[in-house]
């Protein structure tokens, strides 16, 4: 009931950011549960390359090419979901970007362009599978939070603001979508081995003056538990949330971070 | 399909009934070996009986959790049977007093929170003494959805819950090191013989369980199973990377505030 093995029998699901990292990571357990997945990406050759890689170990996996901010053709892919799967019932708005600036060096471009991916590209994605989930009684919408979406960063002001944004996302929509039998809810990881947190090493290498291994120590230093998750730890938040288990779990922004926020 | 505590030895507290009876029942069935303990034997037992019945293996236990003493033997007794102690479910606690804080009964005060805090506090100390010396361990604590917000007239029952949370997040920071993982479950409005039968107007009265639905965006109470889920993919090692965090089972009731004519 619980357990991965087919929790998710018959779910048919999309996963944006599907290319890599925890999107990717989340496609593989959906389809290791059972469900059918389209896994969307701005990355072609990288979503290409993760749906073959479902499909060669004997899963229902789809790649589409979708950029999150653009609106025409997010709605296209979405529906195409649907048609190719047969319908709609477990969605995970996924994708996002990373912006870590002092607030003095930061454009209005990268601060728009944060937000357009990672709050604006959640409720599109949100908007556009509704109606595909109404039309199956019901289902889960689940999104990509982040620590830095309960608490704030240094540096990461844009960063925050949006995954804070997907936090109200995620408890207006609760409300407002109980009575369709749909559940709104957010995994939120903290560090994670993913392409990101690579990129915020490098970052915060700049920013610190230090070389990638000691901005590395630093930003591992605060975990309790040690150690980054691992892309398939949040994964399994995420069967959780989509699966019977958690029927009456909704509205909620499910913390992944080694114990990082306790403190 | 592989069981989720398959080989696992878990403890729980208030098993005589709903939540407790319900998590027990399922981490029978999920494959782990168990120690159940309530102040209510009969209760206790029972529920011991229905989860030998499904094939599983349980050790009845009386313990007050707010006696220090008891719950040293409590958990004795527990790793005395099945040679360790792999997870704990502190899940018992009280109702108490429907009262506005100025005329909340003292007597009634120290209750609540010698079970519902104390009494996971005790609990805690002795499980974690027992997983740091095996380098492993899971806890779940009983919260609340009154623990992250609160009902009115419950002074003792949301100080304790929010207490509670308060424990798990220290108990998670100081012993990640230990590989022990401390969380919080927070159950909403749930089918429960203290929600069922409790307080001035129990809601097995039709219109007060209408009301008390009305509460969640759901439109329903939640049931003991689905918390019993929640607990066991907390104690299980899905949730390697979760701890300090209280996981809401609510319906959507802490997401936000849901009006009368919605």
């Amino acid at each position: 009931m619980i357990g991965v093995t087919g929790t998710l029998e018959g779910r048919r699901a999309i996963v944006t950011g599907g290319a890599r990292g925890i999107g990717a990571a989340a496609a593989r357990r959906f389809c290791e549960a059972g469900a059918q997945v389209v896994l969307a990406d701005r990355d072609q050759d990288g979503v290409s390359a993760a749906a073959a890689a479902l499909r060669a170990a004997g899963f229902q996996a789809h790649a589409r090419a979708a950029d999150v901010t653009d609106e025409a053709a997010l709605g296209r892919v979405i529906d195409e979901a649907a048609e190719l799967l047969g319908g709609l019932d477990l969605v995970l708005a996924n994708a996002g970007v990373l912006t870590v600036n002092p607030l003095a060096d930061l454009s209005l471009a990268e601060f728009e362009h944060t937000m357009r991916v990672n709050v604006f590209g959640t409720f599109l994605t949100f908007k556009h599978a509704l109606g595909h989930l109404k039309a199956a009684g019901g289902g889960a919408l689940l999104c990509t939070t982040s620590q830095a979406g309960v608490r704030g960063y240094r540096e990461m002001s844009a960063y925050c603001a949006s995954k804070f944004a997907v936090v109200g996302l995620v408890e207006s929509l609760a409300l407002e979508l109980a009575s369709d039998g749909i559940r709104v809810c957010a995994v939120a990881p903290g560090i994670t081995q993913t392409e990101m947190y690579r990129e915020l090493v490098r970052e915060r290498a700049r920013l610190w003056r230090l070389d990638s291994e000691a901005a590395q120590a630093r930003l591992q230093e605060t975990i309790p538990l040690g150690r980054p998750a691992t892309p398939e730890e949040v994964a399994d938040a995420f069967v959780y949330l989509a699966s019977p288990a958690a029927a009456y779990v909704s509205g909620i922004a499910l913390v992944i971070d080694g114990g990082e926020l306790s403190g | 399909m592989s069981r989720l505590l398959e080989h696992k030895v878990a403890l729980i507290t208030g098993a005589a009934s709903g939540i407790g009876r319900e998590t027990s029942v399922l981490f029978g069935e999920e494959g782990a070996k168990l120690a159940l303990a309530d102040v209510d034997d009969k209760g206790c037992e029972e529920t011991a009986r229905l989860v030998c019945e499904r094939g599983g293996e349980a050790l009845a236990v009386h313990c007050d959790v707010s006696d220090p003493r008891a719950v040293e033997t409590l958990i004795s007794a527990a790793v005395e049977r099945f040679g360790c102690l792999d997870c704990a479910f502190n899940n018992a606690g009280v109702g108490g007093a429907s009262e506005p804080v100025a005329d909340y009964d003292l007597e009634a005060w120290d209750h609540v929170l010698a079970v519902n805090l104390t009494g996971v506090f005790l609990s805690m100390q002795a499980e974690l003494r027992q997983m740091v010396s095996q380098g492993a361990g899971a806890i779940v604590n009983a919260a609340s959805v009154v623990g992250v917000i609160a009902y009115p007239y419950l002074a003792a029952y949301n100080a304790a819950k929010h207490g509670v949370i308060g424990l798990t997040r220290t108990a998670a920071i100081e012993y990640a090191g230990h590989g022990v993982r401390v969380n919080a479950v927070c159950p909403g409005w749930i089918e429960t013989p203290m929600v069922m039968e409790g307080g001035r107007a129990p809601a097995s009265i039709p219109e007060v369980y209408a009301a008390i639905a009305g509460l969640a965006p759901m439109k329903r109470l939640g049931m003991p199973i689905e918390v019993a889920r929640a607990v066991a993919w907390l104690c299980s090692d899905a949730a390697s990377f979760v701890t300090g965090h209280p996981l809401v089972v609510d319906g959507g009731v802490a997401a936000g505030r849901e009006r009368a004519e919605e």
